[in-house]
This record gives C-alpha cells, structure tokens and sequence, in this order.
C-alpha cells in the first residue's frame, strides 16, 4: 500500500469549501464518446487528484474546467463547469478570460522562446495585470520565488527559458501559471518527464501552493496522488469510479475496480 | 550494306537485347548456383537469386556502356573521321560554315538517296559519311556483344559455394547508385565551369568593372554591357513580387495552419498547389493581356488627374508593376507552402501553453507561434527571392526590353533573364561579345540564386537543431 504522509491524513478531514462543481459532464470526441457522465465536486485550498489507468480520460476531463477542449477541433463537452456559483461552460463565458482564471501546467515543460523574465511575465502582460514596470518586476520575482526558482534564475533572468534544465522549466512553467494569479491550478502529469529530485521539489511546490489555490492534479504515480493530494478521483474508461478522501480511497476503497487499481493488478 | 545499316535506327533493338540478355544471364547464374548447391557438401553463401544477379550484372554493364558511350559521342565521332577525310575544297569554309554543311550532311544521310542526287560532291560525301557511321555502329555493336560474353564468362566461372554473391551485388548496386549522384553533379559541375568559361571569355573582351558598374545597356545595336540596368529591373520586379508573395503567402499559411479547420485546410491547400502548377506562361499572358494594359489605364487616368504633372507616369504598355504581380501571385504558393510546414514544426505544446494562459489565437500567432517559426519563415521568403530573380517567361511577356533605371513602375523596365532571352534568340555568331554577355548574365544570375539558397538552407539548419 503506497504511503500516505502525515499532512494529508490531517488535513483531508478538513472540509473546503466546494470551488469547482462539475455536474453531468460528457466528452465526444466526434462520435466517440470519452467521458461518462461525471459529477464531481473539488474543493478549494487543497490538492484533488485524478488517478486511473491510460486513455481512461483524466486528461479530458480535466481540460473541461479550463476549457482547452474548446481547442480541439471535434472535442465536443456537455454538461456544468460550475466556478464560484457561474456555469463556465456555456457560450457566454469567454474561454479566454476564464483561463486567466485556471491556470495550467503541462505534462511536458513547455517555455515559450522568449526570456524566463517575459515567460513570467507572458500572462500578467496580455491581461494588462502590472501597470509599472516595477510592478511587473515585482510580479515576476514573487511568482518565480513562489515557484522556488527565483534563487537558481535571478541573476539571468534575460536567458531564454528554453535554456533551463527540465526540473527547472516546469518550475518556470508553474511560475508562469501563479503570475496571473489564478484560483484553480490544473496540472496534467507535470512530473513524468522530470527526475526524482526534480519531483520531489515540484512536489513540496504543490504543497505550499495549496495554502493559495485549488489544485488538481492527473498523475500515474499512486505514491505522488498519496502524497500531495487531499482528495483522489479514480476514473475508469471514462466514468468516475471512486471520489473521496486520499486516505479512504488509498486505505479503503469501496469499489473493487479501485482497489485492483492501486494494488496494481490492472491499469 | 553499311549504308543501309547506318539508317536503321537500333535503341530498342539494343536495349531489348541488353535485357534478354540480362534475363538469360541470371538464369545461368541461377542455374549454375543451383547446381552447385545440388553438388556440393558446403552450404551456398548467398541465395542462388543474388548469383543470378551477379552474373547479369556483368553481362549487361559493359555492353551497356559502350552502347551508351556510341550514343553519346558517336555522331561527334563520326563527323570527326569524316573532316579528316573532306577534299581540300573545303579549306575555304570556316567553323560556321562547316558546321552547317556537316548538319546538312548528317540530316541527309537520315533520308533517301533520291533526295541529294543532283549534287554530286554533296551526295558524295553523304555517302561516305554513311559508310561510316554505319561503320561505327557496327563495330561497336560487335564489341558490345563481345563484351557481354567476356563479362559472362568471368562472372560464371567465380560462381561457387563461398562465393559473396550477395555482397558482391549490394557493391554493383551502391555503384549504380554513386553513378546516378554523380552524373547529377558533374553536370552541375559543367554547366558552371562552362558558364564560368564563356564569362571569362566575355570579359577578356568587355571589362568586368563596365560591366558590373556600367549604366548603359545596349547590346543589339551597340556594344554597350553596363549590367545595372538590368540588375535593377530584376531588383523592381522581384521587390514588386515580394510585396505581393509574402504577406499573402504568410497570411495564407497563418490562416490555413493556426485556424483553418480540417475541412477548409483540405480544400484551400490543393488551391494553392494548383496555383503552383499553373505554367508560367499562362501567367505570363495573363500579365500582358490583362493587368499591363490595367496598370496603364490607370497611369492614363492618374496622369490626367489635375494635381499630377502631365506624363509623371510613363503608362507603357508592358510595364514592371504588371510583371511584378503577376510574378508574386506566382510565388504565393512558395511562400505560403514553405511557411505553413515551418509553422506547423512548431510544438503543440507552445500553442496550448499560451491557450492556457488565457491568450487569444492571434496573441498566440503573434507572440509565441511567430516568433518560433521566424527563421523558417525568413528561409521561405529567401527562397522565393531567389525564384523570382530567376523567373523569366512572365518578365519576358510583360516587363519589356528597355533597359533603363526608374522607379515609375508603371514604365518599361527589363531583367537579367528577358535579356539573356533576347541575346540569344534571333541569328548571331557564336563567339561574338552580344552572344557572350548571355554567359556573363547568366553567370551572375547562377551567383545570385546560390547566394540566396546557400543562406536560407543556413538558416533552416539552424532552426532544425533548435526543436529536434
Ligand atoms: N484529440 C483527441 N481526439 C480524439 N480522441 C481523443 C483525443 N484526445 C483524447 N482522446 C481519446 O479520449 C480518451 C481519453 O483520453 P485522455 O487523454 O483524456 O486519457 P488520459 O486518462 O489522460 O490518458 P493518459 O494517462 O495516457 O494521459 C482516449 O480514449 C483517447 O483516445
Ligand atoms: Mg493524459
């Protein structure tokens, strides 16, 4: 059984308001359909994590809340994105606004060609959020401190971003996402390309974030969702199997698929 | 007898032969192979197929190159044994006048006897000619045969069971192969040597500082070899076409890879190769035919508007500006073809990642898929350069033939490549300055283009490490 650290035992019972209400959500992608009919409630200020075998649609389902579905040409996504009370999910909701909102970070770390400075600085410019450029300079040291990054990058902040190792990238890449100042931070795999010393640091990252936002995070490591997360979602060809507390899903899950899952018999 | 067989004509009778005997020589080896595999206690080293080959290979490739050697040089061969042998009548011809007897000669030797036999001389020589030729071939028919039984023989006989056929076959092969690239270097390699050669010829003649510097041009009536003139109709033109090309063509590309969907991008991009297919003389009539006689209407009219001067636009009837963009409406597929796969080698992972910084799709163009596929996009332009320098139908039908400076495009203006056109169109003598300059032209028109490909395939190169 994967270990289950001491912070999420404690702070799993701590109830959180619910930040993210998903209700009755079905993904196609053209005819095919990838997502069942999942309602899912995330609570704010902690960790959620969505484990489950590959192409079992962690990935779809979590692209729903910040709306990067819209981008795929077939993608086609029913159902309620709730957000602090306002279904984003409908037309009137611009998908541009709403993704200075919920931030994103990626599998793969993925700096633009520009400075670290502009990559942090990327966001807060086209949403107009630094009026000075001592305000800007201030929002990209606190975002990078807040990162961890700032101490191994600030005497060449003028560098490109590409040039950085990939631990260091992804912290530049969740640097870039905090900038914007978002409430929710979605993270898909973020440290399956990253060694183990470069995961444990994005790790403690994701720990201190929580105090400031809500987290979601897919991951393929069982010891990282136990680690990191509050809350564990595993899903299953596209249905939302098991949703509760890291500590009940991990020490005693209810559903029989679950358990076969994180005991490694399938997946 | 000869004569006759001088008339036949003998390429496919040869090559049917050189690929029968090529069968029936990897049947042999086959066979041979088989047999020996029957026979002996060892195990054969290749299949029997490759023994097969093996011995085809040696049969035909010797037959195959002195046929290939008489058909390259055997009429010059020809022509050659019979002006040793011409009377000493013929001393008073010069080169001109030889080449064009010996012409006669060889096209008569092709036809009938009836046809020449009112001159005695002539239809004397024609016959010797005949004689010949049909010599020639003959023999080297002969000998070909002769060869390709020489290289049976050797073949067959290192036939046995740990004979490397298979090796032996892959190096005939990697022969072949460095045959092919070679010939298409070395005739690269020709034609620049014998550009070079005839420029230099040109130049013992014309300086090259009158050249290269020179303002006048005029090279039909006068000896007058200023290039500048011509060098800057080119520059016109080409900047007229790349106003045109490029930013249709980038936004084309933009368009059709950041937000075309599926079903548009399948329809536009075969438009645009189609656009690329179109023959550039359809083009270029659609410039004379329609857009020059346009573009002078409207310097007619603007001319006639109060606040111009009267005559401030030379209104000719070809001009550069109808040349230009017709030009660059040719290029567009360039561009636009080049650019989108640039654009598309940029990751995905770029894109998503300023989607999900809340960027819109053209913020995202501008500041993150732009920026990354900019050496690329400058490759692309710099190739399209280099085509429009070289273009030359269109410029020929629309620009017209007057060299002269002016940045009115709406006056006649000519380029490096309607001027070479012109040079060699029309009677004139070989080694005369007029016909050499065409070298010279030329040559600078090769330097030209290089220079272009040689920097967008720099820059390309460079862009390929940055992303693999
Ligand atoms: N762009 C797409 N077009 C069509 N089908 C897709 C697309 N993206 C995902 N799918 C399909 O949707 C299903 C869910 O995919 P998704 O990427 O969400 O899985 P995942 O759980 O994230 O897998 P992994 O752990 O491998 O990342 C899969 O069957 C996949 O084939
Ligand atoms: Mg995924």
């Amino acid at each position: 059984m994967p270990d289950t650290s001491s912070h999420s035992a404690t702070t799993a019972s701590i109830a959180t308001a619910t930040k993210v209400d998903c209700r009755n959500i079905n993904v196609f992608y053209g005819d095919k359909q990838a997502i069942f009919d999942i309602s899912m409630a995330i609570p704010g200020r902690s960790v959620t994590s969505f484990i489950g075998p590959s192409g079992c649609g962690k990935s779809t389902f979590l692209r729903c809340i910040n709306r990067m579905n819209d981008t795929i040409e077939n993608a086609r996504v029913e159902g309620q994105v709730i957000i602090e009370g306002e279904n984003v999910n409908t037309d009137a909701v611009d998908p541009v606004l709403l993704r200075s909102r919920v931030g994103m970070v990626f599998q793969k770390p993925n700096p633009f060609p520009k400075s670290i400075y502009d990559n942090v600085a990327y966001g807060p410019r086209i949403h107009g959020l630094a009026r000075t450029r001592e305000d800007m300079d201030a929002v990209v040291q606190n975002s990078l401190t807040r990162a961890g990054l700032w101490e191994e990058v600030k005497d060449r902040l003028g560098e490109p971003g590409t040039g950085l190792s990939g631990g260091q990238q992804q912290r530049l890449c969740i640097a870039r996402a905090i900038a914007v100042s978002p409430e929710i931070i979605l993270m898909d795999e973020p440290c399956s390309a990253l060694d183990p010393i470069a995961t444990a640091k994005i790790e403690e990252l994701i720990d201190e974030l929580r105090e400031r936002f809500c987290i979601v995070i897919v991951t393929h490591s069982m010891q990282q969702a136990a680690r990191v997360s509050q809350r564990t979602a595993f899903f299953h060809l596209g249905k939302l199997v098991e949703f509760g507390d890291t500590e009940q899903v991990f020490t005693n899950p209810t559903d029989d698929r679950t358990q076969d899952y994180i005991t490694g018999r399938f997946g | 007898m000869l004569e006759t067989f001088s008339q036949i004509p003998m390429a496919w009778l040869a090559f049917a032969a050189l690929a029968a005997a090529g069968c029936a020589a990897f049947l042999a080896g086959r066979t041979i192979a088989m047999g020996i595999a029957r026979t002996s206690e060892a195990q054969l080293n290749s299949q029997p197929n490759y023994h097969g080959y093996y011995v085809a290979m040696w049969t035909v490739t010797p037959a195959a190159l002195l046929l290939l050697g008489h058909a390259l040089f055997g009429s010059g061969l020809t022509r050659s044994l019979l002006m040793a042998e011409l009377p000493d009548g013929f001393a008073s011809f010069d080169r001109l006048q030889l080449a064009q007897y010996l012409d006669r000669v060889s096209e008569a030797a092709t036809l009938d006897r009836s046809v020449w036999a009112g001159e005695p001389l002539f239809a004397a020589v024609t016959e010797r000619y005949m004689i010949l030729k049909g010599g020639l071939k003959l023999g080297t028919f002969l000998l070909a045969i002769l060869a390709g039984l020489a290289g049976l023989a050797f073949a067959t006989r290192r036939l046995q069971a740990s004979f490397r056929a298979r090796h032996e076959v892959e190096r005939g092969i990697q022969l072949a192969l460095f045959a092919c690239a070679a010939i298409a270097v070395a005739t690269t390699a020709g034609i620049v040597v014998s550009l070079l050669f005839e420029s230099i010829r040109f130049f013992s003649q014309v300086p090259l500082f009158d050249f290269l510097f020179g303002l006048h041009w005029n090279a039909q009536t006068e000896e007058h070899f200023g290039a500048i003139p011509l060098f800057f109709g080119t520059f016109i033109i080409s900047l007229i076409a790349m106003c045109v090309a490029v930013p249709v063509g980038l936004y084309a590309a933009i368009y059709l890879s950041e937000y075309a969907g599926a079903r548009a991008r399948a329809w536009i991009k075969p438009m645009l190769e189609i656009l690329a297919g179109i023959p550039t003389v359809v083009y270029g009539f659609f410039a004379l035919l329609v857009i020059a006689p346009a573009v002078r209407t409207s310097a007619v009219w603007l001319n006639g508007l109060p606040f111009i001067p009267d005559e401030f636009f030379a209104a000719s009837s070809t001009n550069a500006l109808a040349a230009g963009l017709v030009m660059g409406v040719m290029i567009i597929p360039f561009v636009s073809s080049l650019s989108d796969d640039v654009i598309n080698a940029v990751p995905q992972s770029l894109r998503d990642g300023a989607f999900a910084m809340g960027a819109t799709r053209s913020e995202t163009v501008k500041q993150v898929v732009m920026p990354a596929a900019l050496p690329g996009v400058i490759a692309s332009v710099l190739l399209a350069v280099s085509r429009a320098i070289g273009e030359t139908m269109i410029v020929v039908m629309a620009a017209g033939l007057r060299p002269q400076i002016t940045a009115d495009p709406t006056a006649e203006i000519t380029t490096i490549t309607v001027q070479i056109v012109a040079l060699l169109t029309g009677d004139s003598e070989f080694d005369s300055p007029k016909t050499l300059s065409a070298f010279a032209l030329g040559f600078v028109l090769f330097a030209l283009t290089l220079v272009f490909n040689l920097v967008a395939l720099r820059v390309v190169q460079k862009y390929r490490e940055k992303y693999d």
